[in-house]
């Protein structure tokens, strides 16, 4: 069942408060949460996260489109191995 | 490294022979390029021990993501079957240049990473992306397994020729609170 609109996006509050201190400091440090459950909210874009998957950190570089989402869909808790062969990855 | 050994390290494995399809000696090839057909377009392949080569025509897609494969010189299910789990190589100079700020997975793979002072990191375990960017993942010199985002603040520099990655360390995600 969809959560109720008038409660509006859940958002661990720590994770607010880490938000507002890195984009103040205009650094653009990692910031590491725990919190895979809290929405990606608008004032996250451009921010840098890592998120906790049980093992790691993995850095997600917050987009427009990932508004919305959880920080958890962009953290996956089980390893692939998949193969590499003409894979490229792209310096953003 | 012997000089063998080298020479295998500058292959991409590009798929695998999962079986014969049909009686006319067509094989179904299971790809490991990004685009499935890709897996014949740089030319001939070589099995894993490079004692044979072969051509590769594809002939159609099928379920699974897996493509069937017309090889050259097999035409009966017998010699089809024979191939099966044979892992097709090609030589790494084959692919295309990449672009601007662009890299093979294959180039960037142990490749030894450093900090801005010349601190020894680790080196490169995989190159992974889950939605949030590139990132490269690091066998830690200090143990366990740490991330780095993949982006011009977090890895300045990239010489695969030097076969060495200059990052900013303190952008180095390591479990625990105080990494």
């Amino acid at each position: 069942m969809a959560r109720s609109v008038w409660k509006g996006p859940f958002v661990d509050s720590y994770l607010l408060k880490k938000a507002e201190v890195a984009r103040a400091s205009g650094r653009n440090d990692v910031i590491k949460t725990w919190s895979r459950r809290s929405t990606i909210l608008p004032q996250f874009v451009g921010l840098t996260f890592g998120v906790y998957n049980g093992h790691k950190f993995i850095p997600v570089l917050v987009t427009e489109n990932m508004v919305g989402q959880k920080f958890g869909e962009f953290s996956p808790t089980r390893s692939y191995f998949g193969h590499q062969a003409d894979r490229k990855a792209r310096r953003g | 490294m012997s000089d063998t050994d080298q020479e295998q390290s500058k292959r991409v494995c590009v798929g695998v022979v999962t079986g014969a399809h049909g009686l006319k000696g067509l094989v179904r090839v299971r790809p490991y390029t990004d685009v499935p057909e890709d897996v014949g377009a740089y030319g001939p392949v070589e099995s894993e021990d490079g004692s044979r080569s072969f051509e590769l025509e594809i002939r159609n897609r099928t379920g699974k993501g897996q493509v069937l494969v017309y090889i050259k010189g097999i035409d009966d299910r017998t010699a089809a079957e024979g191939l099966k789990s044979t892992l097709l190589f090609v030589p790494r100079d084959r692919l295309p240049a990449a672009e601007d700020d662009e890299f093979y997975h294959a180039d960037l793979l142990g490749l030894s990473i450093v900090g801005q002072d010349g601190e020894t990191v680790g080196t490169v375990r995989s190159v992974e992306n889950f939605g949030g960017g590139d990132m490269l993942e690091i066998d830690d010199a200090r143990g366990g397994v740490a991330t780095i985002p993949f982006t011009l603040a977090a890895v300045p520099e990239v010489d695969i020729g030097a076969g060495r990655v200059v990052v900013d360390v303190s952008q180095i995600l390591r479990a625990g609170k105080d990494g």
